[in-house]
């Protein structure tokens, strides 16, 4: 078996949604052990009850709905989880049992709540000094909006990012999908591994402070650089962009059948007009240069529009990127599940859970060539590993535990 | 005493544009010393790429090129001449990481190995260093669209929209952050390198927020549906009296319909208002336009309601929760001047991020290449004369 980069390292999440468990996927991709903390409560996976919205096999929510949802399945394979009551003592005696055999504590609960389970970073420091524990929250720990509440969407809107993502002639949109709550979470596995790197020459644990808003201003520099060099704010472009590309999204044959083209300088608009058997409007005075091609974009869409509706999205982006020329069709969700460059690069791998059946995943997000990582285990069942976690790991006995669920301090089931 | 928590980590920075350049920003503000390899004819593209004050192109005054590339280092060289080849080499047996952004195929990754075997060498490519598309040409939108973003962004009866910004390119160099820190986690106890393959197509692809597994448990595809969430209404964006709002009703529709107090909405329960999501804006739109965007947003917080002003990037130096957290920074430059620059995307308790500045175009010829590999000045003017630096 190959050996995996993180092998050895022990994070206890307790984190919920989206930003915190991208990054304990990330780790845990590249061997972490990663250990979910879950309440019969609030487990972040929805209970006994279907969730509205929430995607199962076959669109089958069964007895066991928590188990058995796409977005949690995704988000946390290689992952281990035990239901564990923090609103206790006894739960938080156990929780302080973990933090001594563990590396990292990461955590997306609203800034007061740690505090107020007894389990704020000053205190795990008392308990290991060399703990890292990882707090992503909404708009930061400190600070006037400190207790604000926010989702990645509202995030995106406060980050100036909403503000240009849209069609040039509408309101402000936003991305479909969960932008700012990923871009936290690539940053917080990128901090914790900084922070492991910091131990390790000084022995030292420390405190991340990570904040979903300024964890994805950064991504948007230019636009602030712009500001302050020249006081103005960028516009909605829709898929122009602020590049210096000429670049569209043209529809093609097909119900809701689009395609991606860009183009660079006048060596590519020379094999794209070849490429299109040089049509007549090519050679127009008006399309000549650069900068007459952004001038009369429209005019230029609409021609190219009337070769793409000609084909298939794949169809045209393969006569265009023969020619060399940027281009790629809009996939969807199903067409990405038979891309043949991603099945030839091994990006999907098939996963077996057993509640849920076996399909296709989203594999490792990068290639590490000695140390590839692969998914080892799907997403675990709620409180599968309290065997594993507070048995092997913590040394307690099967009366001891059975005590424990007894008394609401370990989970079994999600309560309602 | 708080130190740099990066120090004493040595990074080559053959990236151009922004892939490879955020992901050796993000190496360089928290302490590595990154050494920025440029073009001797022009330096990185990014430098040609806007903004600039006054819209006067100037290679040393691109916001983006400034924004990107903080407490690295320049030095100019043509590592693709016969001369600078061996200047490359003696750079990378003193490296610790390389970072390149290079079409496959380039760079001779082998013989970097055999050269250090402890190298770390992260290569970001669209579409990946293997596989049929390898060869293919990208771009930002080209990239956003093959991941499946697109086709999930923008209106149902409009053409699929691009998150606006390179942020494709933004993506694949946080993503090549983290693969490069795992790789020196491994190297640390093993004393090995190794090869990162990033394909910019693949991390997008890997934030799709469920949608591969989704349409694999039920064949269900979801729609693109402008500002609006896929399970709840409202969490979307409506105009109000000087701009845009984000509102949401969160997990608890109840006090939101108290929060709001318009009778017409109050009826609507989640479900229904999910479904009637045209009606219920109806009804918010004018609630929304009688009141600012700064008195919804404060209001609707004191009831723990997840709503959020839509901003832009001029109203950002001003926000008081950025500000109370000093999150903006001013940094001087010699040819750009005094501007405020992005900060730390996370605070450390006991480590240091770096504010610091861009460097000019080979500014840093003479210390590395006298200081590090021990050229005379002599010898930098002929390489400069044969135009390999």
């Amino acid at each position: 078996m190959t050996e995996l980069p993180l092998e050895g390292l022990r994070i206890i999440s307790l984190s919920q949604v989206y930003a915190g468990p991208y990054a304990g996927k990330l780790l845990a991709d590249m061997g972490a052990e990663v250990i979910k903390i879950e309440s019969a409560v609030r487990s972040g996976r929805g209970g006994r009850q279907p969730q509205p919205g929430a995607v199962y096999p076959d669109g089958q929510p069964g007895e066991t709905p928590y188990n058995r949802s796409a977005y949690y399945n995704e988000l946390n394979r290689n992952k281990y989880a035990v239901g564990l009551n923090l609103s206790g003592e006894q739960g938080r005696e156990i929780f302080r049992k973990l933090v001594r055999i563990s590396d990292v504590v990461l955590e997306n609960f609203s800034p007061r709540v740690m505090a107020n389970f007894g389990l704020d970073y000053p205190t795990l420091k008392q308990i290991k000094p060399e703990i890292i524990m990882v707090s992503i929250s909404a708009y930061g720990q400190t600070g006037p909006y400190r207790d604000y509440v926010s989702f990645g969407r509202g995030i995106e809107a406060m980050s100036g990012l909403s503000q240009v993502t849209g069609y040039e002639d509408g309101q402000p949109l936003g991305p479909g999908i969960a932008y700012a709550d990923a871009t936290a979470g690539l940053h917080a596995a990128f901090a914790t591994l900084v922070a492991l790197r910091c131990r390790r020459r000084t022995g030292k644990g420390q405190h991340i402070d990570l904040s979903l808003r300024e964890s994805l201003i950064p991504l948007l520099g230019e636009h602030l650089l712009d500001y302050s060099m020249n006081g103005r704010s960028p516009q909605r472009r829709g898929n122009r962009d602020s590049s210096a590309m000429f670049q569209g999204c043209y529809h093609c044959r097909g119900d809701d059948a689009w395609i991606a083209i860009a183009i660079c300088d006048d060596g590519e608009w020379r094999a794209f007009c070849h490429a299109l058997d040089n049509p007549p409007w090519t050679t127009e005075e008006r399309f000549a240069t650069s900068s007459r091609r952004q001038q009369n974009q429209r005019d230029l869409d609409r021609n190219i529009e009337r070769w793409t509706t000609g084909h298939q999205p794949d169809q045209a982006m393969c006569i265009l990127q023969q020619a060399g020329i940027r281009a790629g069709a809009v996939r969807s969700a199903d067409e990405l599940t038979r891309d043949p460059h991603l099945w030839e690069r091994g990006f999907f791998e098939m996963v077996t859970h057993p509640e849920a059946g076996t399909h296709a995943h989203p594999g490792i997000s990068w290639k590490l060539s000695r140390t590839p990582g692969r998914i080892r285990m799907p997403a675990p069942c709620f409180a599968e590993h309290n065997d594993y976690v507070f048995g092997e790991l913590l040394g307690m006995s099967k009366e001891e535990l059975a005590k424990l669920a007894e008394e609401g301090v370990i989970a079994r089931l999600p309560l309602q | 005493m708080k130190d740099c928590p990066l120090s004493g980590l040595r990074v080559l920075d053959l990236g151009r544009y922004v892939s490879g350049p955020y992901c050796t920003k993000l190496l360089a503000d928290f302490g590595a010393e990154v050494i920025k390899i440029e073009s001797p004819n022009g330096g990185d593209i990014s430098r040609r790429c806007g903004p600039f004050p006054g819209d006067a192109p100037d290679p040393e005054k691109s916001g983006l090129f400034l924004h990107l590339n903080t407490n690295k280092k320049s030095i100019t060289l043509d590592w693709q001449s016969e001369a600078g080849v061996e200047i490359l080499q003696k750079l990378i047996l003193q490296a610790d990481v390389l970072v390149e952004n290079y079409d496959p195929g380039v760079l001779d990754c082998p013989s970097l190995h055999e050269l250090n075997p402890s190298l770390v060498l992260a290569s970001i490519s669209y579409f990946g260093q293997d596989g049929p598309y390898r060869d293919y040409k990208g771009a930002d939108i080209v990239a956003q669209a093959l991941s499946g973003i697109m086709k999930l962004t923008g209106l149902p009866d409009r053409e699929p929209l691009k998150i606006a910004g390179p942020q494709a390119e933004y993506q694949a160099g946080l993503n090549a952050a983290v693969a490069t820190m795992t790789a020196l986690y491994f190297r640390d106890e093993t004393g090995l390198g190794q090869r990162i393959d990033v394909s910019v197509i693949e991390v997008l692809t890997s934030i799709l927020e469920g949608a591969l597994l989704s349409y694999s448990y039920d064949r269900a595809l979801r729609k693109r549906d402008g500002a609006r969430h896929r399970m709840l209404h409202p969490s979307t964006i409506l105009p109000c009296k000087n701009g845009y709002v984000h509102i949401d009703a969160g997990a608890d529709w109840e006090t939101f319909a108290r929060f709001l107090e318009i009778p017409d909405v109050v009826g609507y329960g989640p479900e229904e208002a999910r479904r009637k999501a045209d009606e219920v804006d109806a009804h918010l739109i004018p609630w929304l336009a009688s009141r600012e965007a700064e008195e919804i947003f404060h209001r609707a917080q004191e009831w723990r309601l997840p709503f959020a002003m839509v901003l832009g990037a001029d109203q950002l130096p001003a926000d008081p929760q950025l500000r109370a957290r000093a999150f903006f920074v001013d940094t001087d430059h010699p040819i750009a001047g005094r501007l405020a620059y992005p900060g730390a995307p996370f605070k450390m308790s006991e480590s240091t991020w770096r504010a610091g500045r861009a460097p000019l175009l080979g500014e840093h010829n003479q210390e590395i290449y006298c200081g590090l590999l021990g050229y005379t000045t002599q010898d930098l003017r002929q390489l400069k004369d044969m135009g390999v630096i």
